[in-house]
Order: structure tokens, then C-alpha cells, then sequence
């Protein structure tokens, strides 16, 4: 299985006796875009949790780069190269957006090119001295997504950057993302919004009561039998 | 006259309130640790104090400094032993209180088992014997001393919070531990030495205390805390700049209680709090930050 920059296996997390994950796998390449998709509460955000070391898995294994980070703290993660974003991004809000940026740089990341690029890779530059709480919410969502670039990951996990933005803002986000992933970041994507899945991930995989049922193409899972009762309830 | 005499001995006790209550306000604005050993902190502090100046000659205004690291390290090691039954808790603040509450009742005891169950205060001449004059009034000198000692304190922890890496790690967490880890942040460290902050700058003021309160007993922790948690909820619990505004209000509610119908003073600085609690939930310099 060399090649992988993440491998997820067998994941499980109980809360309470239910199964928010119940053995999840996930691969995903240097430089690829991956899509997680599922209907609410199949455990997609669970998975970004456990992935980024706020919850530990119950049971399974996950590797970064070939090594095991399964019962690594998060800030360690963050070291090594996994960061996500945030649902609800919660920046320092009396800290500028620079100020944000170099607390993620000075703590999580020390590499220069990422602390020079990231206002630029996240269409941030011109807000550069504004403090964090006076933005609007589309550019508290880069935000957080340039606080994680900031440490320079290898893996990042971008979970609903797209709900709420306006088409405009979605296709932009879309070329973000695609120039991350060209630098080499593998992406996975959890999205609602579909079409803004099929214009950016070469492959999706799709999460039911805490297990991949599908994984390929999304113009393929549309069509599945299993994905479309997930979705429409049938 | 007496008016103003109120207004200048309400600002200068409430900056002592201040330098008081912050240690409480930092260590609950990170981790939501509410810790109801607070004020035997203070107690400890005010019994080391009393020791250093009469065993070893060495003046309260040194001790405030002097008492500092021993309790740094004592905060950090507390919190790196408490830190993983609290992390996996339900409902981490229910489960401080009741932590905390034990390690007040054991303060309490031990100190009590030691120096026996007396007040002991510390002579105004170990700093300053003469009254100060001012707007025609005079005020004990140890008044306006304890006063302008708690500025630059205060001071010293606005300056660690906004000035340093590490502070601005710990307002990371303060605003959002989640979000500070995914930073790169190592919380729990960070918690831990904030912990130790807290309990440093809270010894300190422990050192001059005696002077304020008219000495130092092993019971006067409980009090201290609840005095203390007055401050922040007035001023705004989690909001560090807010501990200052929160202890001058209590301060001169306190004195012009005592001025104008003495019999209530013991009443109205907790009436106060509750008007804050009903009108202002957030605190007078509230945020969000209380949701949180």
C-alpha cells in the first residue's frame, strides 16, 4: 500500500454505545482530491475528528506518510503534517488576521514559504491587518483554511468550507483548492454540495452509519443503488 | 469629605480585589477549572509571608515575588495530576468543583495541623508605619502601598497574555482549545503552566493580603474564593482585563456601603453581583467569552 500520504483502517468510535464510526477505511494520494459525502450524521465530521486527534479511535489504525499516528495528541499531528478545518471556524478574534496566521506558523509550521503564501493562496492579502472578529463569514472560512496551510501539511481535511458561500465564491474556493492540492497536499473534501464535488475530486467516498458504501466517481455514484437509498431514505 | 474618602479607599482596595481575583479568572478563562482553592492560595501565601518576615527579616514587598515560583511549579504539577480525569470527564467544571473543593478542605487542614487555628497579622511597619495624605484625607500608607504594588502585578500577567508566545498560546486556548491544538499548540502544557501562572500570581497576593484584611487565618479561604469569584463575575468571568474593572466596582460598592449604611456592607457587593448576574450576564466588560 506504499504511496498512500494517509491511510485510514478499520476505524471505530462509540460514543456511548452507538457506532458514530464503525470500521472506515480511507486512502488518499499526494496531490489528490478526495470528496467525503454522506447524508447528516453518518459520521463525516467523526472521521475528520478522530483523523486530526480529537477523538481516539476505539479501534483501527491510521498512518500519515507511512507512520502510525493512531494515538498521537493532535498538536503532534498538526507537527507532522495533518490539519483541517473547521465547520464553524473559531480564529482569535481580537488578533489580526496576519497575527492568526503567524500564531499557526510559529506554533505548527515554521516554514517560511507557507507563512509567505498563505494570505496570497487564500485570497487573504488585501485583509491582512484586519482584526479576525470584523470579517465576514466566507473570509473567516479562509481564514481557517490559511491558518491550517500555515503548518504546512501533507494532509488536510476541508470540512464544509463551501456551505452557505455564493456560487462565485465556491468556484474560487474550488481553484484554492485545486492549487493546494497541486503543491503536493492531499485533500479530502466533506461536502454536501455535489456539484461543487464533481468540478474538484477525481474520486469520492461515500460514509453510511460509519462505513464507506461506495467509492469511485461520483458521476458512478449517483447512479448506485446503495448511495441513492443513503440519500433519498428509501 | 467623607464621600471622597470613600471614593480613594474604594479604588485602592479594589485594585488589591484585582490583583486578588485574577489568578481565579485566568485559571477558569483556560480550562474552565473552577478552583475553589483560591483562596487558601491566598491563605498560603499570606502564612508564607508572615514566616519569611519574621524568620528571616525579609519585607512582605519582597515576599510577593519571592512566593511566586514555589507556587508556579505547585499549579503545574497539580494540573498535569488533575489534567487527565478532568480531560475525560463529562462535565469538567462540576467535576473541578468538587476536585477543588477537596484540595481547599485539605489546604485548610494541613495548615490549621501545622500552625495552629490563629490569626496572625503582619505589622503596617514592615512597610510603610506613616498615613498617606491626599485630597486632605489621610489613609494608611500600607493602603496606597498594596495598592501600587497590585498594578504592576496585574500588569506582569497582561504582559505575559500579550506579550508572549506563550501567552498568546494560552489565549488561543482561552478562546478555543480545539482550534488552538489544531494550531500546533500543546494544550495540556500549556494549560499546565498557565495553571501555575495562576496560582503564582495568587500566592503573591497572599503576601500582602495580611496588610488589606487585617491578617492571616487558615479558614479565611473560603471567604477569599467567594470574594474573589464576586470580582470576576463583575467584571466578566474569562475576560482578564475584566478582573480590574470587576474589582474596583466591588471596591468602591464596598466602601461607600460601609459609608452610608454600614450594617448592609457585608450585603451589597453580592446584591451588586447578582444585578450583574440579572442585567449583564456576560459581566460589565462581557463577551461571549462565558458561553464558551
Amino acid at each position: 500500500m506504499a504511496g498512500y500520504m494517509l491511510e485510514v483502517e478499520g476505524v471505530v468510535k462509540s460514543f456511548d454505545g452507538f457506532k458514530a464510526l464503525n470500521g472506515v477505511n480511507l486512502s488518499v494520494e499526494k496531490g489528490e482530491i478526495v470528496g467525503l459525502v454522506g447524508p447528516n450524521g453518518c459520521g463525516k465530521t467523526t472521521l475528520v475528528n478522530v483523523v486530526s486527534g480529537i477523538y481516539r479511535p476505539d479501534m483501527g489504525k491510521i498512518c500519515l506518510d507511512g507512520k502510525d499516528i493512531t494515538h498521537m495528541p493532535t498538536h503532534k499531528r498538526v507537527l507532522h503534517g495533518i490539519n483541517r478545518t473547521f465547520q464553524v471556524p473559531k480564529p482569535l478574534s481580537d488578533m489580526t488576521v496576519e497575527e492568526n496566521i503567524d500564531l499557526a506558523w510559529h506554533f505548527g509550521g515554521k516554514d517560511n514559504l507557507a507563512r509567505s503564501s498563505v494570505l496570497e493562496r487564500t485570497n487573504l492579502s488585501e485583509t491582512k491587518y484586519k482584526v479576525a472578529s470584523m470579517l465576514t463569514a466566507a473570509q473567516q472560512k479562509r481564514l481557517d483554511l490559511a491558518r491550517a496551510l500555515a503548518t504546512n501539511p501533507k494532509v488536510l481535511f476541508v470540512d464544509e468550507l463551501g456551505a452557505g458561500l455564493s456560487p462565485s465564491e465556491l468556484s474560487d474556493i474550488a481553484t484554492m483548492l485545486k492549487e493546494i492540492a497541486d503543491t503536493g497536499v492531499a485533500l479530502v473534501v466533506v461536502e454536501h454540495l455535489l456539484g461543487f464535488l464533481e468540478s474538484l475530486t477525481s474520486r469520492v467516498v461515500v460514509l453510511d452509519a460509519g462505513k464507506e458504501i461506495f467509492e469511485g466517481r461520483l458521476k458512478e455514484a449517483v447512479k448506485d443503488e446503495r448511495v441513492i437509498e443513503v440519500f433519498l431514505g428509501g | 469629605m467623607l464621600f471622597e474618602y470613600a471614593i480613594v479607599a474604594g479604588v485602592l482596595f479594589g485594585l488589591f480585589y484585582s490583583f486578588l481575583s485574577i489568578g481565579l479568572n485566568l485559571v477558569f478563562g483556560v480550562q474552565r477549572i473552577v478552583n475553589l482553592a483560591h483562596g487558601d492560595v491566598i491563605m498560603i501565601g499570606g502564612f508564607a509571608s508572615w514566616e519569611l518576615y519574621y524568620t528571616y527579616h525579609l519585607s512582605p514587598l519582597i515576599s510577593v515575588l519571592v512566593v511566586i515560583p514555589p507556587a508556579v511549579l505547585a499549579g503545574y504539577v497539580i494540573y498535569r495530576l488533575v489534567a487527565g480525569p478532568l480531560s475525560r470527564a463529562k462535565d469538567p467544571e462540576m467535576l473541578s468543583l468538587i476536585l477543588f473543593f477537596g484540595i481547599s478542605q485539605i489546604l485548610e487542614a494541613i495548615v490549621t495541623i501545622v500552625l495552629g487555628n490563629n490569626q496572625r497579622s503582619l505589622p503596617s511597619g514592615a512597610v510603610i508605619s506613616r498615613p498617606v495624605q491626599f485630597l486632605g484625607q489621610n489613609y494608611p500608607g500600607v493602603w496606597w502601598i498594596v495598592a501600587a504594588t497590585s498594578v504592576p502585578m496585574i500588569g506582569l500577567i497582561l504582559l505575559y497574555l500579550y506579550k508572549t508566545k506563550l501567552g498568546t498560546a494560552t489565549r488561543a486556548i482561552m478562546s478555543d482549545a480545539v482550534e488552538a491544538a489544531a494550531v500546533g499548540i500543546d494544550v495540556r502544557k500549556v494549560s499546565a503552566i498557565t495553571f501555575g501562572v495562576g496560582l503564582g500570581i495568587t500566592a503573591s497576593v497572599g503576601a500582602v493580603a495580611p496588610f488589606m484584611l487585617g491578617g492571616v487565618d487558615p479558614s479565611e479561604g473560603v471567604n477569599l474564593t467567594i470574594l474573589a469569584f464576586a470580582v470576576i463575575v463583575i467584571g466578566s468571568l474569562g475576560n482578564i482585563a475584566g478582573t480590574v474593572v470587576g474589582g474596583v466596582i466591588f471596591g468602591l460598592a464596598l466602601e461607600l456601603t460601609q459609608l452610608y449604611i454600614p450594617s448592609w456592607s457585608s450585603l451589597i457587593p453580592y446584591a451588586l453581583l447578582l444585578l450583574v448576574l440579572i442585567v449583564k450576564p456576560s459581566g460589565v466588560l462581557g463577551r461571549r467569552l462565558r458561553s464558551a
